[in-house]
């Protein structure tokens, strides 16, 4: 970003204006993470055929959810897609938070 | 600039340009100075934002080879949805933000659909000075469509009264470079003067109230 001036309280606002979007990225994300199933995908192969498993973690217990088998070609890729889907807003929303920490770290010097 | 910023702008820019979706589209809002540089020796822009504003001249007959979603993806780009207003934008971890203008029609509704990209463009007034208000500038080898100086300049003093008190002080500043720059080419000079005489009673009145209480030494 370029900031001509070195007047604080502008600098302060483009800080507090950059956390407040920030965190309502980290809203975006966290409901777009709760209209998507959680935990990762694998294949199991039984009796020469190939079937898609999501598994996930319940309390202290691990699931592991049928999905489909994936000669069901279009059911397969859906859930293969809402898995990397997942993984990546997981990762962004990550990214966001320690965005927010810098964030919040610069706008300490101004309190 | 810090370069992260700038490889940011070129990857938007990059995976635009290669899905037709650039040539649909003109920068507007504070980046738009961002590309002042190529057109003004020595210019610093003023941006103080993340927010990057595309406006959709057209909404019809745009064709692409990808949508804007698709597009975005692989630089880490999610659309965001707000379901109570439609309005939708495209943000990144990093916290830059996406979103698509488009002028105001008859039906006054909030956002646009535009079906080809992929997107709900927000409705704005004052925003049909882009038309025909851009400039086209290389950009890494893409030309990128830019809010001229002039029409950026007098479509920030256009919708100032709307703009909170922080927001107008920045818009101000801004306003300022950039006419300063302005004044110095003849042939921008000259597309401001155009500009002016142009407006409707409305909007010159808003113009001419504007430099009035900032004291500006415009053009009248």
């Amino acid at each position: 970003m370029i900031i001509l001036g070195d007047n604080m309280s502008i600098l302060r606002s483009v800080l507090e204006e950059e956390l407040e979007r920030i965190l309502r990225n980290q809203t975006f994300y966290s409901e777009m993470l709760r209209n998507l199933p959680k935990g990762s995908i694998y294949i199991s192969v039984r009796n020469d055929k190939r079937y898609l498993y999501r598994k996930n973690r319940v309390g202290k217990k691990i699931v592991n959810e049928y999905l489909c088998s994936l000669s069901n070609t279009e059911k397969a890729k859906e859930e293969i897609q809402k898995s990397e889907d997942y993984a990546r807003i997981s990762k962004n929303l990550q990214l966001a938070k320690k965005e927010e920490l810098r964030l919040r770290k610069a706008l300490k010097a101004y309190e | 600039m810090n370069k992260s910023y700038e490889e940011e702008l070129l990857s938007i820019i990059k995976v635009f340009g290669d899905s037709d979706i650039l040539k649909n589209i003109v920068v507007i809002g504070s980046w738009a100075t961002y590309f002042y540089i190529k057109i003004f020796e020595g210019f610093i822009p003023s941006i103080r934002t993340l927010d990057i504003d595309f406006y959709v001249p057209k909404d019809k007959n745009i064709t692409v080879k990808k949508t804007v979603k698709e597009a975005l993806r692989p630089i880490n780009y999610e659309q965001a949805f707000d379901t109570r207003t439609e309005k939708n934008k495209f943000i990144s971890p990093s916290g830059f933000e996406i979103e698509f203008l488009a002028k105001l029609r008859r039906n006054r509704s909030a956002v646009v659909r535009i079906d080809s990209m992929g997107v709900n463009a927000e409705q704005l007034g004052n925003l049909d000075i882009f038309d025909y208000g851009y400039i086209e500038v290389d950009f890494e080898g893409y030309g990128v469509k830019v809010a001229s100086p002039s029409a950026y300049v007098m479509q920030k003093i256009l919708i100032s009264s709307k703009r909170s008190k922080e927001k107008y002080n920045k818009d101000l500043e801004s306003i300022l470079l950039v006419y300063e720059e302005i004044k110095k080419q003849e042939s921008h000079m000259l597309e401001f003067i155009k500009l002016v005489n142009s407006l409707g009673k409305v909007s010159r009145k808003k113009y001419n109230d504007y430099i009035i209480n900032n004291n500006l030494t415009f053009y009248k």
